[in-house]
């Protein structure tokens, strides 16, 4: 039945996505709730939340608030707490009852910044969404607001953009990593990475890049801005393993040379017996990496129900229903997924690959790096 | 007059004396901070204390994250089930039907009937105005096996009913009077074991009395036995509304012997016990008068070695951090800080000793937004703080701490004496600050 699981887990949320997006930009971000996305989030979505600071709070959302319709608190409360803190900007976002009484969020979002004079801005959510769906409206907002057209410096070397990246699919820092050196190995330049190891400086200088590298489908509100606005064309796919990584390599020449979107994933994909579980490009990625690699061919059957479907192919399937999933998966003789998916895959050989937006910090440990590097887990 | 925090020229949060707090309002509640300390239970926690039991959530997306996680982190997922509430839910007026027929159709998914099952609705429901008893009677009538179980994921309730509260009535809705058993107790409220060498346990014993405890039980029946119970005790305050509702439902009557710090107040409370156990009070007397001097003793001890080392306490450790912070004041130790966003009731009178033998004890509170800065006031190697609860430990970045939440499962002089003995080992032992508070509900097991 739709909507309904007996035993698999859910993915993040919208609220929780944004707050994902905004972490690392010096702003503060706030979920208007009664209690419970502030710990969710910081337990399970936020692998920074302990190492790294960052004004994440909810609004503490009472009854009486909630019947009375009493935002002037609301704004009292931002007010109070951003003369004190000082953020770069404010950004909110809606739990599922603001969004069920039809709170104006972006009149409190005007009413606190002439006040404050700190730029301030309501980003859609209602908790109902996917953490998709909120990755994508923060990092647009954000972009719309903080972009500067003047920021071009001169150099030989191809500048490109990292969007997408949040620790909900990419949790630990040696991904950017990766990723930093993947583009440095290719005779590229970074020229910004949305969403880790970054500051407001990166979506600063955005317009800058000549291609942006688009490796989820939390970055393409974003990516497409880019191209539609500043004529940045991208690139769609992780660079996972080594063969898809070379293509991926040239892919990012060709788009910035054509001024066109390339679909990495498009040419290298052969349906197969192998079911790959998760989000969209990720999983694409993935299935191109592993024929490219090992000829292995691979079907992906995206899970989280949101993002980027475009990129799947006629074999593949978008499926966030348990027991559809469950019938889907006996075709499968291999299946590659996160943990909490197994309990449907029965005698299945089933492959681990944890994914932070699924099974939050669970597994996070053994979550492999095959950035442009050999795939060893198959 | 409630106080606003505030940040000072290092914009580090600056405490508020004692002395100078509003008891009924200490602090202005404005935006909430989360400190990753993660010890404290939630509702799913509770819930799975309940044997041979299934939990479902029916809410949004948002909502079941953390739910569905803490179950996946406890090793439960077996034992946990969901309905995802979509924005069409919202307006198309099938609330009740969503529940039932995503319920009916998780129920017809499991090889076998669970004896026992736990529906949590959310703040939607509650504001659409839900009609849980329809939901209840449908899912009785085509499961008639099954113990159905309203609860409540209603946070925006919580000036109200608190989460916690609502589900401590929960989970013992499914108790029914059974044919009464004099020697019989219920210990009712507490979500871990209470130490067995407690003056409870002891004056049970004397009596010839069994007590029932959840924590003990590892059946349905178990459970259910609760219901021949000549008397429901407790000693959280988190429980009152439960115990009216189960002395209402089936005529059991409750005691409360609240946990406290304080000699006369624990005495009172055991003698309050042993008189409805038909014990002589000498016998609480002739008891208390080993346990307090064991709980004196241990006391010195620790404090010979643990001396004006500064100490914090918090609130999720014990409902009664004042009254523990007037105690150790008592003893000597050098108490520093206190974290809490409100008092208990029944923390008053420590409130007004401590304003007068430590008015520079400064209070904190724990969710203001300044406090995102506080752990930026000490560094770990350098932290000089012991500290009683999690919340305490991150704020002050310390190895030294107490690791209980709500009590610690300590009571009477036993559980000054065993309080004694966990500073003391507190000090003398380190922890890992960041692995310890990470683990989410204490004493549960984890897949971290």
């Amino acid at each position: 039945m739709n909507q309904t699981a007996r035993i698999i887990s859910i993915y993040a949320a919208d609220t929780s996505g944004v707050c994902s997006a905004l972490y690392e930009y010096g702003g503060m971000t706030v979920i208007h709730d009664a209690s419970g996305c502030n710990s969710t989030y910081t337990t399970h979505d936020e692998p920074r939340w302990y190492d790294k600071k960052s004004m994440m709070f909810i609004s503490g959302l009472t009854e009486k608030d909630a019947v009375m319709g009493n935002d002037d608190k609301f704004s009292a409360d931002l007010i109070i707490a951003a003369k004190e803190l000082k953020p770069a900007f404010i950004a909110l976002c809606a739990s599922p009852l603001p969004a069920m009484i039809g709170t104006d969020l972006d009149a409190i979002a005007y009413e606190v910044e002439s006040e404050t004079g700190i730029p301030s801005f309501a980003v859609k959510t209602n908790g109902m969404n996917s953490y998709i769906y909120g990755i994508n409206n923060a990092f647009l907002d954000l972009a719309k607001r903080f972009i500067k057209n003047d920021m071009s410096e001169k150099t030989d070397r191809l500048k490109v953009n990292i969007l997408g990246m949040t620790p909900l699919d990419f949790p630990k820092k040696e991904y950017f990593d990766s990723l930093k050196t993947f583009i440095e190995d290719a005779g590229m330049e970074l020229n910004a990475c949305i969403g880790m190891e970054t500051s407001l400086k990166d979506v600063e200088r955005l317009a800058a890049g000549e291609v942006s590298l688009l490796i989820s489908s939390s970055g393409i509100l974003l990516a497409d801005h880019l191209f539609d606005e500043y004529e940045i064309p991208y690139v769609k796919g992780v660079p996972y393993g080594i063969g898809f990584s070379e293509k991926i390599k040239g892919f990012l020449s060709e788009a910035a040379t054509n001024k066109k979107n390339i679909d990495a994933t498009e040419r290298f994909r052969c349906e197969g017996k192998v079911a790959i579980l998760g989000e969209a490009v990720l999983c694409a990625s993935l299935a191109s990496a592993l024929l490219l690699d090992k000829g292995i061919n691979a079907n992906v059957l995206e899970t989280v129900g949101d993002g980027d479907l475009e990129i799947l192919k006629p074999f593949d399937m978008s499926c966030d229903d348990e027991k559809i999933l469950e019938d889907e998966l006996k075709k499968y003789d291999i299946i590659i997924g996160d943990p909490l998916f197994r309990p449907i895959c029965h005698d299945k050989k089933f492959i681990e690959l944890p994914h932070e937006a699924f099974s939050g910090r669970c597994f996070t440990k053994n979550a492999p790096d095959i950035i442009n590097r050999a795939i060893e887990f198959i | 007059m409630l106080k606003q925090i505030s940040l000072n020229e290092n914009r580090i949060p600056e405490g508020v004396k004692i002395s100078e707090l509003d008891f009924d309002s200490p602090f202005y509640d404005g935006l909430h901070y989360n400190a990753p300390a993660r010890g404290v239970w939630n509702i799913v926690h509770t819930g799975m204390l309940i044997p041979e039991a299934h939990q479902i959530y029916v809410c949004a997306q948002g909502c079941l994250r953390g739910v569905i996680l803490t179950a996946a982190e406890m090793n439960r997922m077996e034992n946990m089930s969901w309905v995802a509430l979509r924005e069409k839910d919202m307006w198309n007026g099938e609330m009740e039907s969503r529940v039932i027929e995503g319920c009916s159709h998780i129920v017809d998914e499991m090889k076998k009937h669970p004896k026992c099952i736990l529906v949590y609705l959310s703040c939607m429901h509650l504001f659409e105005g839900c009609d849980f008893k329809v939901i209840a009677n449908e899912l009785e009538e085509r499961y008639p096996d099954i113990d159905w179980v309203d609860c409540y994921m209603t946070p925006t309730m919580r000036k109200t009913f608190e989460p916690m509260v609502m589900m401590k009535k929960s989970l013992y809705s499914p108790i029914k009077k059974l044919d009464t058993d004099k020697k019989y107790i219920g210990l009712i409220g507490c979500d871990r074991a209470t130490d067995k060498t407690s003056e409870i346990y002891s004056l049970l014993e004397k009596a010839g009395c069994k007590m029932w405890d959840i924590t003990g039980c590892k059946t349905y029946e178990d459970y259910m036995s609760l219901g021949k119970a000549s008397l429901l005790i407790s000693y959280l305050p988190v429980v009152y509304y439960a115990s009216m509702d189960l002395t209402k439902r089936l005529g059991i009557p409750h005691l409360p012997i609240d946990l406290s710090y304080d000699e006369d107040e624990i005495i009172t409370n055991l003698k309050s016990l042993a008189s409805v156990l038909e014990l002589d009070e000498s016998v609480v007397d002739d008891l208390t008068d080993r346990t307090k001097k064991e709980a004196d003793e241990s006391m010195k001890k620790a404090f010979e070695t643990i001396k004006d080392t500064p100490v914090a306490i918090d609130a999720s450790a014990t409902p009664r951090p004042l009254g523990l912070a007037l105690l150790l004041t008592k003893y000597g130790f050098n108490v520093k800080r206190i974290y809490a966003d409100a008092f208990g009731k029944k923390e008053k009178a420590a409130f007004d000793e401590l304003c007068k033998l430590n008015p520079d004890i400064e209070i904190y509170p724990s969710m203001d937004p300044i406090m995102l800065n506080a752990a930026d006031e000490i560094k770990i190697d350098e932290s000089k703080y012991l500290c009683i609860g999690q919340q305490s430990a991150y704020f002050c970045q310390t190895r030294k701490f107490v690791n209980i939440v709500e009590g610690g499962g300590m009571y009477g002089f036993d559980g000054i004496r065993h309080m004694g003995d966990a500073l003391l080992d507190a000090y003398l032992n380190e922890k890992d600050l960041k692995l310890t508070i990470s683990y989410k509900g204490l004493e549960c097991e984890s897949c971290l």
